[in-house]
């Protein structure tokens, strides 16, 4: 009796997949998820990194496929694949690095909403489909085309989670501010990408604050590990309040900005604190962008060095829990864009 | 692995440049050089870690690499 061929098997075999089983990019499958999109198929994406394989618009739709998307789930993913290649992103240092960093993806706008990416309760999943296939096809993109391949080109220490994919919408629900894409200045129909490249999340847990200040207190603790990379250079941070803790803010009277801004002035350490364990050196003190005197011990560092590193959003459901995501200490930058539907 | 990069655009430029790394990055710089058109461009590998040594102690480690370093800046 000849043995059937698996095609699951065959995908698994090779070093095509992130571990799980994809779906076959048949010519059909490919062809339809083409149809989502008025782009001409041999259009060139870019270089995919380390490889330098140029991704083109089919390429992107194969691994749209393989990761599970539905055709309509495209011009994200092509958004997010053009805007992951800027320059300041620095996917190729990120592709390589001992850190475990992933491109988290803010989908803003109302095109999130309707092909039913998640802001809401769960919303880093899993349970998903649009998070968990979108997210999934740009790792897929960063291991098939790039060869960001643990062990091989990436010699990242643990992986991550959050690796296999990291896509999300705020909770526009329940969100008693402006979006993320709103506050960097684009208008509420407009379809806006961010990305940054962030560590999983920690959860601040605080069911017992019922006043702003309190409340900020304990995220920006979850803001200064002394392991973090924020504390020792210019990086990027996602924190992510669910609509509990924003509301506590927001009946209180503060805006996102003044949530913001107070963040970004509570949290950090004084030189003499961090110089107790972690990523402390005299050198990367003095390397800051920021003044920071080494030799005072009293000297505040704060986690966020330049306000635009902090990206504020509203999502998950409804409980007493901020999630705070740590960034990368290679020089990334958050990327944000309008993409094309 | 910036910096495996910036050697290669270096030296399309026409400028002698290397890459120092430690043993831990090896595995990627080789991948780097490969998939960027120059598998056999040499690079310095240092022993893993040397984020935690002191200045002095990096400074010692440097210069038993210094001599390799212009070989690899000179030849051919």
């Amino acid at each position: 009796m000849t043995q059937q061929f698996d095609e699951f098997e065959f995908f698994l075999e090779k070093p095509w997949s992130d571990g799980l089983p994809v779906v076959t990019p048949t010519e059909e499958r490919i062809t339809k998820m083409l149809s989502a999109t008025r782009r001409s198929p041999d259009e060139i994406i870019g270089p995919i990194p380390p490889a330098m394989e140029i991704a083109t618009v089919t390429s992107i739709a194969t691994h749209a496929v393989m990761a599970g998307c539905k055709p309509e789930y495209l011009p994200v993913v092509l958004g997010a694949t053009e805007l992951m290649l800027r320059p300041e992103f620095n996917v190729n240092g990120v592709q390589g690095t001992m850190h475990g960093v992933a491109p988290m993806m803010i989908v803003n706008g109302p095109y999130a909403l309707e092909i039913g990416i998640h802001g809401g309760s769960g919303c880093l999943g899993p349970g998903f489909r649009a998070n968990a296939s979108i997210g999934r096809a740009i790792r897929l993109i960063l291991m098939n085309i790039g060869s960001g391949l643990p062990g091989i080109s990436s010699m990242t220490v643990f992986g991550m989670p959050s690796r296999f994919t990291y896509c999300l919408t705020e909770n526009s629900e329940y969100n008693p501010w402006e979006s993320l894409s709103i506050s960097k200045g684009y208008g509420v129909n407009e379809d806006v990408l961010t990305m940054a490249m962030v560590e999983s999340p920690r959860f601040c847990w605080d069911d017992v604050s019922d006043e702003p200040e309190r409340l900020i207190r304990g995220i920006a603790d979850t803001m200064t590990a002394m392991g973090s990379w924020n504390m020792h250079a210019r990086s990027d941070m996602v924190v992510a309040m669910s609509p509990q803790h924003a509301e506590i803010c927001d009946k209180a009277g503060w805006s996102r900005d003044d949530v913001h801004a107070r963040l970004i002035e509570v949290a950090g350490r004084t030189v003499s604190n961090l110089k107790l364990g972690g990523n402390w050196r005299r050198e990367r003190a003095l390397a800051l962008p920021i003044p920071v005197d080494p030799d005072d011990s009293e000297c505040f560092v704060p986690t966020i060095k330049n306000s635009v590193d902090l990206q504020l959003i509203v999502a998950g459901g409804w409980g007493p829990c901020t999630a705070v995501c740590h960034g990368w200490s290679g020089g990334s930058r958050a990327v944000h864009s309008n993409y094309k539907i | 692995m910036c910096s495996v990069h910036d050697t290669v655009e270096f030296e399309k430029l026409g400028v002698p440049s290397t890459t120092v790394l430690t043993s831990a990055f090896a595995k990627a710089a080789d991948f780097q050089f490969k998939s960027k058109g120059m598998p056999s461009h040499p690079y310095i590998e240092l022993p893993h870690p040397v984020s935690n040594l002191s200045e002095d102690n990096m400074r010692e480690l440097t210069l038993t690499y210094v001599d390799n370093l212009v070989l690899q800046l000179i030849r051919p």
